[in-house]
């Protein structure tokens, strides 16, 4: 196993009243495809907004536990919640695209919000971004034109190159492929194998054969719980855990297993 | 569990590999009686493998259809590899039993003056040892799967036990029979160690064994 990256200890979130993650611990390795699965509100995608301080905007939401992001926990009071979800990107199901802006400029946002203006640095970012989201030699010659014409495939590369335009260290990934055809899918999944290179990738998905292939660990979250967390081939063949067995199984009624 | 699209197609697997066992089974059956009858059946042998290398063509198929259509995971994915593995095996028996039948052909002009009699505690292991591969194919057990390995131990001493009988022999024709024949029964004895060892790995995910 590779270094640690992202430590989750003791962590509980709420929705007001609604106890939505219970004592999560859970080590994420750098430079790696950590999978987070489970059925539709196992909170899952919870999880992921606790891990980039996004949690914490919706009203009554509530975090208590700690996310050690290189050692530091990103609780901590004197932490900024901006500069944690600048570290750590954010790629949704379904990709923002800015209407009034150029393709160009979808990706400069971010770095413009972050107070770039440099426009040589901002084309050579926005260039080296497009060519590691795998989009730039299907947009070079159209930088300026609106992103709106973009297929839904494209979009979500371009959302890629705008997070990563941001030199993250970690992304966050949530149903990133579920609203994509085969052909689309299949580059964003060649994509993320490239880019766990340089990048640390939490992908949270409830398509196991998705995560069965880009995955190197996968963490199986019910109820709130985590259930399981391993190396994918070990999750996905023989599963330690009698609930994991029955989810990958296909089994509806899982309650009866706990 | 709610019945799943892929039950159905496991239940039509194992019937399959059911019947393949059986008919594997049987022509182990039949070589060991043409051995001890010296009867000349071995075509018939070796035409019952074509049947056999068939069967094992359908049941591959149907394997990577389930496999290709559901994208199977944890024991329905072991259960499928295992079953490729036992069919596998199950050939390599019928080819062995062949095997056995053809050497009484090849060896014709042996007949009545070899102890077959000698192969007798050999055959006793390997017949177990398939009977017990047979009942984990109808109903997997874990436990009674491990007793293979003991089973195999004894196949082992059993065959070198006869080599050292064979080595003393003046009818070269019939030590050569002899032989071949016992390395046939000590082959099927390791193909039904790894039937056991296969619905072992389908219930565990992990092996009886080490190899």
């Amino acid at each position: 196993m590779g270094d640690i990256k992202l430590r989750v200890r003791n962590l509980d979130a709420w929705y007001g009243d609604n106890h939505v993650l219970k004592n999560i611990n859970l080590d994420i390795l750098s430079r790696a495809i950590t999978a987070i699965i489970g059925p539709s509100g196992c909170g899952k995608t919870t999880l992921l907004r606790v891990i980039n301080r996004l949690h914490e905007t919706v009203p009554n939401a509530r975090v208590r536990g700690e996310v050690i992001l290189d050692g530091k926990n990103i609780y901590d009071p004197d932490v900024n919640p901006v500069e944690i979800r600048r570290k750590i990107g954010m790629i949704f199901q379904q990709p923002t695209v800015f209407p009034h802006l150029s393709i160009h400029d979808n990706v400069a946002i971010g770095l413009k919000l972050n107070g770039i203006n440099d426009r040589e640095l901002l084309d050579k970012i926005v260039r080296k971004s497009l060519r590691e989201a795998g989009l730039w030699s299907e947009v070079e010659d159209r930088l300026w034109d609106r992103a709106t014409d973009l297929s839904g495939g494209q979009k979500q590369r371009l959302a890629i190159a705008r997070a990563i335009a941001l030199e993250p260290e970690v992304l966050l990934m949530d149903e990133p492929t579920s609203a994509l055809d085969p052909g689309a899918t299949s580059r964003i999944e060649a994509l993320m194998t490239n880019l766990k290179k340089d990048y640390t990738i939490i992908v949270v998905t409830h398509n196991i054969q998705f995560a069965a292939r880009t995955a190197d660990y996968i963490a199986f979250l019910f109820n709130g719980m985590l259930i399981e967390y391993g190396v994918a081939q070990e999750i996905l063949e023989r599963p330690k855990e009698k609930l994991t067995e029955r989810y990958l199984l296909g089994e509806v009624d899982l309650e009866r297993w706990l | 569990m709610d019945s799943r699209l892929i039950d159905s197609g496991l239940q039509e697997l194992n019937k399959m590999l059911m019947e393949l066992g059986l008919y594997s089974y049987a022509s182990f059956k039949k070589a060991v009686d043409a051995l001890r009858n010296w009867k000349y059946i071995g075509e018939d042998l070796i035409s019952r493998s074509y049947q056999l290398m068939m069967k094992r063509e359908e049941i591959n198929s149907l394997a990577i259809e389930l496999i290709a259509r559901y994208q199977p995971l944890a024991s329905d994915l072991r259960y499928l590899k295992s079953a490729m593995e036992i069919a596998y095996n199950f050939l390599r028996i019928g080819r062995y039993s062949a095997d056995i039948a053809m050497s009484l052909i090849d060896f014709r002009d042996a007949e009545g003056k070899c102890e077959v009699d000698k192969l007798e505690p050999l055959i006793e292991v390997v017949y177990e040892m398939l009977q017990l591969a047979m009942e984990l194919i109808e109903n997997p057990d874990s436990t009674k799967a491990e007793n293979i390995y003991k089973l195999d131990s004894q196949a082992d001493e059993e065959y070198r036990r006869v080599l050292e009988i064979i080595i003393k022999l003046d009818n070269i024709k019939c030590g050569l029979m002899l032989a071949l024949v016992a390395r046939y029964l000590e082959r099927i004895g390791d193909h039904a160690y790894y039937i056991a060892d296969s619905v072992y790995y389908y219930l565990n995910g992990y092996r009886i064994a080490k190899f």
